[in-house]
């Protein structure tokens, strides 16, 4: 049944996420020949199984704000020209952070700064102006931090819309396809070696998301990166929305800022999703480290539930049922940048991993810049200075 | 069965979005619910899995046994309200 696996190719990309997927259909559209190898597939793992936003960040610093906004605004043009021939269900409503103390409001004013730069219409709304953004919001949020920027996409249509047009293109992607090992031949990566067999290339890709660390080893590179698990639930299709836009709690910020290996789920911490289209919301919680199991535990299904109805109790009184449930993994850096790029001493390995949480948001530039890197030798939509702070070389100085 | 006859009444997929799945790339039940969000819905997949199966074997010529791989079970195994999980 299964077809004979292509023997060679220009580019190898590794990981069916939305990253690999990005950077086989930027490639393809220039003409470059790819196989792309995924152990599951495509959209198996945290790009099928997140919570949707895309928008600016709830936490990170400048260099996170500049890839955000980038890959939304590479989504808008795809959403613009339908090129992918089918809707992303895209709504671009924004985000309200939803801000309960002081103290968190006052961390959200710095935020606030620096999301203006990449979306001049945020603003902190309260009063008439924040009940009539959202009517149906407890009284305990007393602020939001409103951003008009990005919206919603359906993260599974765009990475298989993207999959499915690479394809047409000419990408070959192999599905249930482990990859074993890396050949080298003098310091340039030479080929891949599949269970399914070997596939020649000149340049690799490594976007495996939280399995890029193994396929690092492979060519002797130790990868900083380590995995935090992300809850969530799923109502029933409601009657009619009772949200407008994508929330997220305040407290969520303090939680990030918190060094990696002290980010743990705090109570508080709650997102919750308008999924415009169908009518179901996203429940969602995050901070727990990472196991292989992709279920959500029972507790976290108790906190995400309790913290859902806090900040909207109409969800109590319409009985709202809960109908399905998952979790995903994400692939943090110590400082929260990405690793992007070639490595020096192995020539053609390029990064694409390590997206802190903002995987599906950077997909579009991040697949823009490393198809830039191998068919120009350099990256033309980011400036390299931007693009020096991605580099691995950072970590070995 | 006619192109618009409904396979997953949950979330309202007809056999034509099915069948175009399948044809942009779909090679598995799980790859053809993240392209149309066919059983995802209220029922998760109890009536729709096995008529997209049967779908998926005709036109690719996967045989049934392999079509029928289930997808991944997930909690709830039925709708529950919230305010039975919220409340401690």
């Amino acid at each position: 049944m299964q077809e004979e696996i292509q023997p060679e190719s220009e580019v190898v990309v590794i990981g069916g996420g939305v990253i690999g997927v990005a950077t086989a259909y930027y490639l393809t559209k220039q003409g470059k020949q790819v196989v792309l190898i995924e152990k599951n597939e495509v959209a198996s793992e945290a790009s099928g199984a997140n919570a949707t936003f895309c928008t600016l960040p709830s936490g990170g610093d400048r260099l996170l704000h500049y890839f955000t906004a980038k890959g939304i605004a590479e989504y808008q043009k795809i959403d613009d020209s339908r090129e992918l021939g089918r809707d992303i269900e895209f709504n671009r409503l924004g985000l309200l952070v939803l801000i309960e103390t002081e103290r968190s409001l006052e961390l959200w004013k710095r935020s606030l700064e620096e999301r203006l730069e990449f979306s001049p219409e945020d603003r902190i709304v309260t009063g008439d102006e924040l009940t009539e953004l959202e009517p149906n919001l407890s009284p305990i949020v007393k602020w939001g931090l409103y951003s008009p920027y990005g919206g919603h996409i359906e993260c599974l249509y765009l990475v298989t819309g993207m999959a499915d047009k690479a394809r047409e293109l000419g990408a070959k992607i192999y599905e249930h396809t482990k990859v074993v090992d890396i050949n080298l031949d003098q310091g340039h990566v030479k080929s891949v070696l599949t269970d399914r067999g070997e596939v020649k290339a000149d340049y690799i890709v490594n976007a495996a998301g939280r399995w890029a660390v193994e396929i690092g080893r492979m060519v002797g590179l130790e990868l900083p990166i380590t995995s935090e698990r992300h809850q969530m639930v799923v109502t029933e299709m409601l009657d009619r929305p009772i949200i407008n836009r994508h929330l997220i709690s305040g407290a969520y910020r303090e939680a990030v800022l918190l060094p990696a290996e002290q980010r743990k789920v705090i109570e508080e911490t709650c997102f919750l999703v308008a999924n415009e289209a169908k009518g179901n919301l996203l429940l969602g919680i995050s901070g727990d480290p990472a196991t292989e199991d992709r279920r959500v535990t029972f507790g976290r299904f108790h906190d995400i539930c309790q913290q859902a109805v806090k900040y909207l109790p109409i969800l109590k009184e319409l009985r709202v049922n809960i109908i399905r449930s998952f979790a995903n993994h994400y692939a943090n850096t110590p400082d929260r940048h990405s690793l992007l790029g070639p490595v020096e001493g192995v020539d053609g390995f390029i990064l694409a991993c390590g997206m802190n949480d903002y995987g599906f948001q950077q997909g579009g530039i991040v697949g823009k810049v490393i198809s830039e890197i191998i068919c120009f030798g350099e990256s033309l939509s980011v400036p390299p200075e931007i693009m020096e702070q991605t580099s691995f070389s950072r970590f070995l100085k | 069965m006619s192109e618009e006859g409904i396979i997953c009444r949950c979330e309202e997929v007809t056999r034509q979005e099915i069948v175009a799945a399948i044809r942009s790339g779909a090679r598995s039940v799980s790859a053809i619910k993240r392209r149309t969000s066919g059983g995802m819905g209220l029922c998760q997949g109890r009536t729709c899995q096995r008529l997209m199966a049967q779908i998926l074997s005709e036109e690719t010529g996967i045989p049934m046994s392999e079509a029928t791989q289930p997808m991944t079970v997930r909690p709830p195994v039925r709708p529950l309200p919230i305010n039975d999980i919220a409340r401690r």
